[in-house]
């Protein structure tokens, strides 16, 4: 018995629901204080119902902290950010018409970062250590729209070249903080940063986050029929009644802001929102009324997963942005390979 | 027989001399050989041996610059009441601020010496120097006492002040002694329990003081027991690794803004041992971090007073003394207090016994 393409592009969303749910319970079960899975369950259920309902509590206080304060607000995190940037990848390709592109071209990842270390440098800490690393993203975006509008003919591809050009000043500048940071105190913390983490999350910071990316995810998500019509070419929109330059503008402050709250969060985490969009399309298709939710929802697996393994693979947490860059870039080039034979569009 | 008396003589003559003429020169710790005329009219220093050439030379005279971190630690510390003229130390001499050199600022002072890492990014810290035939004597991170006297010896050797140096490194191994016999007897109350003591030398991210850090082995002569003395190297490590390590007390880095509450008002510190009996004790900063050569033994003494409490406490009373001894410098009780923290340590427990009303006086001769 097989199952159609259709088919699976109807259930691809619940599936991916149902798998993410299974991931984000086993990956409360890892870490390296050893929590048994009964008691996993019994904690999540106490933390999760009223306290009428919540089973005895039986587990040490080390047991709840290590599952509610230190393993679930990272699974959390790890998931939102994952679906933000999935999300954010498969808007940015649809909306551009092209595969290559990811959410952090307008220089929004590199800003961001910039932000981050110069909050570390000057010994920012919590939600000023974000502000700093969103405000950095703002400030590349709105550096990057300008030379964008300095150019004549307008449109997107000035805008990534702008973002081009904005990525290699902030990097350079981060650089720069890196150097003349003390390499005993500030540069270990630095360089962990920029190679991205969620060792450090915390409620706190899932507050601090979660809205721009729920608010700018759900906005994206109620665009999906818009993003299919831009996905048609500039002209076939227009004359269906599209503002193109508008909506384009719209989509790109919307993953801008995503972006800028996940470097804000965990530091860089490359490849999500080019490879995700990839693998997602070929479960459900091109049509982005399914792409965007699925990839939202595979974002989330493919980095729960990653981050499940930078927590295990060694004695010592290995950086999720390497993992990803890792594992993102050989899947990336043989979906490359692949699609180049099929075309992107998969029609 | 006058003739062979008369040449074993010349032959022993010959051999001492010849013995006096092969004494082998100093070697730094990579092992060459270090040919500089004592005392050194001009060095440079990188790394902490600032605050030691200072003590053994007993000012800043032939200091032609040091990197500016290390020349921060002194001018905010301490040792900037017993050598006030080390702020105006020139700082050019390193390009980032720490370790990486300014050959050409370095040239222009024509060194007689320069005091530099070795075995620590050397491609950018050490290299140069030698690409420039500069003098240079290298050093490495302390990894046991034989490097704090190694050292000690090398600076002594190059400033002309060997005397001196050994004189500290005695006065080093004799509060070590009367150090060992009090941790023997609070071991002996305690049955010979040791305490787990966790070193965090960095609480975000989390990087404790490893066992190869010569402030975990400091650690262990206090009588605790370092929790993290399997890392090979400073390293991060994660919460869960802490909750599951449970020290009895958390000790933290002098020098940085964490403090006890800090990790008391943090909810995934609450099942630790040391925090649920609040017992976070921030490291005294003194006048070179509360380490080397001179503030090493301090460190102990400030620890092993923790982990006993039955002991007595002679903390203060030895710090006025060693800096009256080896500074010159009276400690009032203001100076004290600040130095060990007295009002970030207030709220844990038994912090109260190096309060300037408990304390006994020094033991030390």
């Amino acid at each position: 018995m097989s199952i159609s393409s259709s088919s699976l592009a109807r259930l691809a969303v619940p599936l991916l629901s149902l798998s993410l749910l299974l991931a984000m319970l086993m990956s409360l079960r890892i870490g390296t204080y050893p929590v048994p899975t009964l008691t996993v369950a019994r904690v999540v259920l106490a933390w999760l119902l009223p306290a009428g309902m919540a089973p005895a509590s039986d587990w040490s206080e080390a047991e709840w902290v290590a599952v509610t304060i230190i393993r679930l607000p990272r699974v959390l995190l790890v998931c939102l950010a994952g679906a933000g940037l999935g999300l954010a990848g498969a808007a940015l390709q649809g909306m551009m018409r092209n595969p290559l592109v990811g959410p952090d071209i307008v220089g929004i990842s590199a800003g961001a970062a910039f932000g981050g270390i110069l909050a570390i440098l000057l010994d920012f800490s919590g939600p000023a250590m974000l502000a700093a690393a969103f405000a950095g993203g703002m400030v590349a975006l709105a550096l990057a729209w300008t030379l964008s509008r300095l150019g004549r003919g307008g449109g997107v591809l000035p805008l990534v070249l702008g973002g081009i050009i904005v990525a290699a000043f902030f990097t350079a500048l981060n650089g720069l903080l890196q150097y003349v940071a003390d390499p005993d105190s500030k540069l270990p913390a630095m360089v962990y940063w920029l190679i991205g983490s969620f060792a450090a999350a915390s409620i706190d910071k899932l507050v601090l986050v979660a809205p721009p990316i729920v608010l700018a995810g759900g906005l994206l998500l109620a665009l999906r029929w818009r993003v299919n019509l831009l996905s048609l070419g500039e002209l076939d929109a227009a004359s269906l009644g599209i503002r193109v330059e508008r909506l384009r503008w719209l989509i790109i402050a919307l993953v801008a802001m995503i972006v800028a709250a996940q470097v804000s969060a965990s530091g860089m985490v490359g490849w999500v929102g080019l490879v995700v969009p990839h693998f997602t399309r070929m479960l459900v298709g091109p049509d982005h009324r399914r792409l965007l939710p699925a990839s939202a929802l595979f974002g989330a697996l493919f980095l729960l997963m990653m981050d499940d393994v930078a927590r295990t693979l060694a004695s010592q947490e290995l950086p999720i942005g390497v993992l990803t860059a890792v594992v993102g870039t050989p899947v990336f080039a043989f979906l490359y390979w692949r699609l180049q034979a099929r075309g992107w569009n998969n029609d | 027989m006058r003739l062979i008396l008369t040449s074993v003589a010349l032959a022993v003559l010959c051999l001492v001399r010849t013995g006096e003429a092969q004494t082998p020169p100093p070697q730094d710790q990579r092992g060459r050989d270090v040919s500089v005329a004592a005392p050194a009219q001009r060095v440079v220093t990188f790394n902490s041996v600032l605050w030691l050439y200072l003590t053994l030379e007993r000012g800043a005279g032939p200091i032609a610059g040091a990197s500016a971190s290390t020349v921060r630690t002194v001018s905010t510390g301490l040792l900037d009441r017993a050598f006030p003229s080390a702020a105006a130390i020139p700082t050019d001499v390193s390009v980032d601020g720490f370790f990486v050199p300014n050959v050409e600022a370095i040239l222009r002072r024509a060194p007689d010496a320069v005091f530099q890492w070795v075995g620590r990014n050397d491609p950018a810290y050490l290299e140069p120097l030698d690409r420039a035939g500069l003098p240079v004597v290298a050093l490495r991170q302390t990894r046991d006492e034989r490097d704090y006297f190694s050292t000690a010896r090398l600076i002594g050797a190059v400033s002309g002040r060997s005397a001196r140096a050994e004189a500290l490194i005695d006065d080093y191994r004799d509060s070590y002694a009367r150090l060992d016999h009090h941790v023997q007897a609070g071991l002996q109350a305690t049955k010979g329990r040791r305490q787990r003591v966790l070193y965090l030398w960095k609480w975000r991210p989390l990087i404790p003081i490893d066992g190869k850090n010569f402030f975990g082995t400091l650690l262990e002569r206090a009588g605790g027991v370092n929790v993290a003395a399997q890392l090979a190297r400073p390293e991060r490590v994660s919460m869960e690794k802490i909750l599951l390590w449970d020290p009895e007390v958390v000790v933290l880095f002098c020098c940085d803004r964490t403090t006890p509450s800090d990790l008391y008002q943090d909810p995934m510190w609450r099942p630790v041992s040391a925090v649920r009996n609040r017992r976070v004790y921030k490291v005294p900063s003194g006048g070179s971090r509360f380490a080397d050569l001179v503030e090493g033994p301090l460190y102990s003494r400030w620890l092993t007073e923790l982990l006993f409490p039955e002991l007595p406490s002679t903390l203060r009373g030895d710090l006025r003394q060693t800096f009256q001894q080896v500074y010159g410098l009276d400690l009032d009780d203001d100076t004290l207090d600040h130095t060990l923290h007295m009002k970030v340590n207030s709220v844990s427990a038994g912090y109260d016994r190096f309060s300037r009303s408990l304390t006994q006086e020094s033991l030390r001769p």
